[in-house]
């Protein structure tokens, strides 16, 4: 909407970063939605065309308040990615550790109890 | 085992801690009994060996690795970890067998499997049981940030 109300406007547009394509990525969409609020509130003049589509400044300030959240939510969701991630590690290498410590276990149960495979079984260590 | 520095759980880990039907039928004829007796166990084995294939057939790695939409990657996940349970299961029940049996005990530790060695095992089980659950999660927070993330930006989308 603000695109249009300020096609004319080349330094408001500029100011508001509304002459760049929109961008796809996360961190594009973040920075000029940032860009956009806060040059759109700062600017006594730059709100007055904003406000003929019936946006105003409470609008804006609602706006720019969103875009807070968005990126607090980027925030808190990339370090749940990392701490998911950590703990796949730590859980596959306590997996490999207890892999080692039954195979070898298994392989002395098989010596241990050749002559009595019911034990072995017991042991879940019949294979070989 | 590992591909890209991830350590992946095939059907050959679970088989070769569980043990394999034809291993099972091999025990089966060895054990003392009535011929009934021992057939019904090996058909028991079949039926574990098999259920056991067809899950590991169906583990396509650690949930991080899993394709799709958080949801789907939650559905897809249980039988990753499904897997892990068994291998944490089986090794529970070797390790308190010995635990809990002193003949078996007694033959272990002349093979240099002690007490100390066995409470060495429960306690790599544990950890990889405690750690699993940690994981599990890591992973419903992550699910619940992504979509609290997506909540958010589609509300300043809207607006």
């Amino acid at each position: 909407m603000a695109r249009v109300a300020l096609r004319g406007d080349r330094g408001a547009a500029q100011k508001l970063g509304l002459h760049a394509r929109q961008q796809t990525t996360q961190a594009g969409w973040l920075l000029q939605a940032q860009q956009f609020y806060a040059n759109a509130l700062a600017d006594a003049m730059i709100p007055g065309a904003p406000a003929a589509y019936n946006l105003t400044r409470g609008q804006l300030a609602a706006g720019q308040a969103q875009v807070v959240a968005v990126a607090a939510r980027a925030v808190v969701q990339q370090a749940a990615r990392g701490a998911a991630q950590a703990s796949t590690y730590a859980r596959d290498a306590a997996l490999q550790a207890l892999n080692d410590w039954m195979r070898d276990f298994r392989a002395i149960a098989r010596i241990a109890l050749a002559d009595q495979p019911q034990r072995l079984a017991q042991l879940g260590a019949t294979g070989g | 085992m590992h591909r890209n520095g991830k350590m992946q759980h095939g059907v050959g880990d679970i088989l070769t801690l569980l043990g394999t039907a034809s291993e099972s039928q091999k025990m089966a004829s060895e054990l003392p009994g009535t011929a009934s007796e021992s057939q019904k166990m090996t058909s028991e084995s079949q039926k574990m060996a098999s259920e056991l294939q067809k899950m590991a057939s169906e583990l396509p790695g650690t949930a991080s690795e899993l394709p799709g939409t958080p949801s789907q990657r939650r559905v897809a996940a249980f039988g990753a970890n499904a897997g892990i349970a068994q291998r944490l299961a089986a090794a529970q029940l070797a390790i308190d067998a010995v635990l809990e049996n002193h003949d078996l005990q007694i033959a272990l530790a002349a093979y240099g499997y002690g007490p100390e060695r066995i409470v060495e095992g429960k306690g790599l089980r544990d950890q990889a049981q405690a750690l699993q659950q940690q994981q599990r999660a890591r992973y419903g927070e992550q699910y619940g940030a992504t979509d609290a993330h997506a909540a958010a930006q589609a509300q300043a989308q809207l607006s």
